[in-house]
């Protein structure tokens, strides 16, 4: 009788164990869950910084200077031989005033009777999310001596 | 009975083995995901840094606090911070190979006569130990930011040995084309300044390609570039003089009343 009694408790003893067990692996997955989402949201923090850093500083490698003085605005004939490697993402430079009717793509032999540069485009198929951002700028042509007002445009491919 | 008590201790064993498995696991992974957390959380702030550097128009140092060590690898395709894996960057960064508790970050744009690349130069807080004769070597090292030049250690213990001799920067024995103030603090600062010097090489030519490509464009105002042209060329090839001769053909062209090229 003590031994079936016994053997009763020890049971009851493993089950509620084995249930315990059972809500803290439960508990520790929705923990980690969570901390993979805080993970998450650490690196598209850190995609938009990069994004925005990006905005701040490209002006300043594709710059307009006068000898060798800076003069805030993108020198829109150093455009076509953009060697640079930015990984997945897509630069465009778009004239925004004076407004043009259509959108022209700039190229070597239609510059500057054109509105819209595609600076850099490396884009695949297994990206299916962009992030996007854009900032005014000047944009200069030394052609017709002129400036006129642009947007730079970001999209990274994630 | 005796079959249940078998079972009780059975069924123990497997539940235990599997938890055991399971927190195990979850250790492990909880490791990793928390390493990955600290390094972007690193890079974030790097890349503030980076950001805030440039936005200066002087040259700007600053110091970042560390969570962790990280080195710096220089390979075929550019250099990379190397956290708990490798993470590629796209600028040029004179340092040593393993980075500890303090960072501290420079930044120049290298202009020669127009501008080619930003440099950023890292050190910390060991510092870096160099052997010369040269004075202006020592000069140099004297107009870098305070917090730079204290931790380089002049003739002091092991180091590699650094002289300028002529138009050359001689580094442990190995001569390289001198091309500015910009190059020597990277030579003084870079484990590998071979590889820096061959991804510089790579930018300069690019900015070359760049100006080329424009002073084709100007073409079209009735101006002649080919001189200048024929300068970028020898600029390409590190030819130091190079840059004056292209700084006083642009002015030349200004006089003429044709677009500036830089």
């Amino acid at each position: 009788m003590k031994d079936k009694r016994g053997n009763l408790q020890l049971t009851e003893s493993v089950l509620v164990m084995f249930f315990v067990l059972v809500i803290i692996a439960i508990g520790l997955v929705v923990f980690y869950r969570f901390q993979l989402n805080s993970l998450h949201d650490y690196e598209n923090e850190y995609r938009e910084k990069q994004i925005m850093s990006m905005l701040m500083t490209l002006p300043n490698e594709l710059g307009y200077t006068f000898m060798g003085k800076s003069e805030n605005a993108i020198d829109t004939s150093r455009l076509f031989s953009f060697g640079n490697d930015y990984g997945f993402k897509t630069i465009i430079l778009e004239e925004v005033y004076p407004k043009s009717s259509e959108a022209v793509d700039c190229t070597r032999e239609n510059y500057p009777n054109c509105n819209r540069f595609i600076v850099y485009d490396k884009t695949s198929q297994r990206f299916e999310n962009k992030l996007v951002e854009s900032r005014p700028v000047s944009l200069y042509y030394p052609l017709e001596d002129r400036f006129k007002a642009g947007k730079l445009i970001i999209e990274w491919h994630y | 009975m005796k079959g249940q008590a078998y079972f009780n201790w059975i069924f123990i064993i497997i539940i235990g083995a599997i938890a055991l498995a399971f927190f195990a696991g979850f250790a492990f992974q909880y490791k990793e995901l928390q390493e990955k957390k600290t390094e972007v959380v690193f890079l974030n702030s790097l890349d503030t840094s980076f950001t805030n550097l440039q936005s200066s128009t002087f040259s700007t140092s600053t110091k970042l606090k560390i969570p962790l060590d990280f080195s710096i690898e220089c390979g075929d395709s550019g250099f990379s911070i190397v956290v708990n894996e490798k993470n590629s960057v796209d600028y040029l960064i004179s340092s040593k190979d393993n980075i500890r508790k303090n960072l501290y970050i420079w930044y120049l744009p290298y202009e020669n006569p127009f501008f080619v690349t930003n440099i950023y130069y890292f050190i910390d807080d060991d510092g870096v130990y160099i052997q010369t004769n040269t004075p202006m070597i020592s000069q140099l090292i004297e107009e870098m930011p305070d917090n730079f030049k204290s931790r380089i250690k002049v003739n002091e213990g092991i180091g590699r040995r650094i002289d300028i001799s002529g138009n050359e920067l001689v580094i442990d024995g190995l001569a390289y084309s001198y091309l500015g103030d910009g190059l020597a603090y990277a030579g003084i600062l870079s484990s590998n300044y071979t590889c820096f010097l061959n991804h510089f090489k790579s930018e300069l030519n690019d900015a070359v390609l760049t100006y080329e490509s424009k002073a084709e464009i100007l073409k079209r105002s009735g101006c002649n570039y080919n001189f200048v042209l024929a300068e970028m060329s020898k600029l390409n090839a590190l030819d130091r003089n190079a840059a004056e001769r292209i700084e006083s053909l642009n002015i030349d062209m200004i006089n003429r009343g044709c677009p500036s090229l830089y």
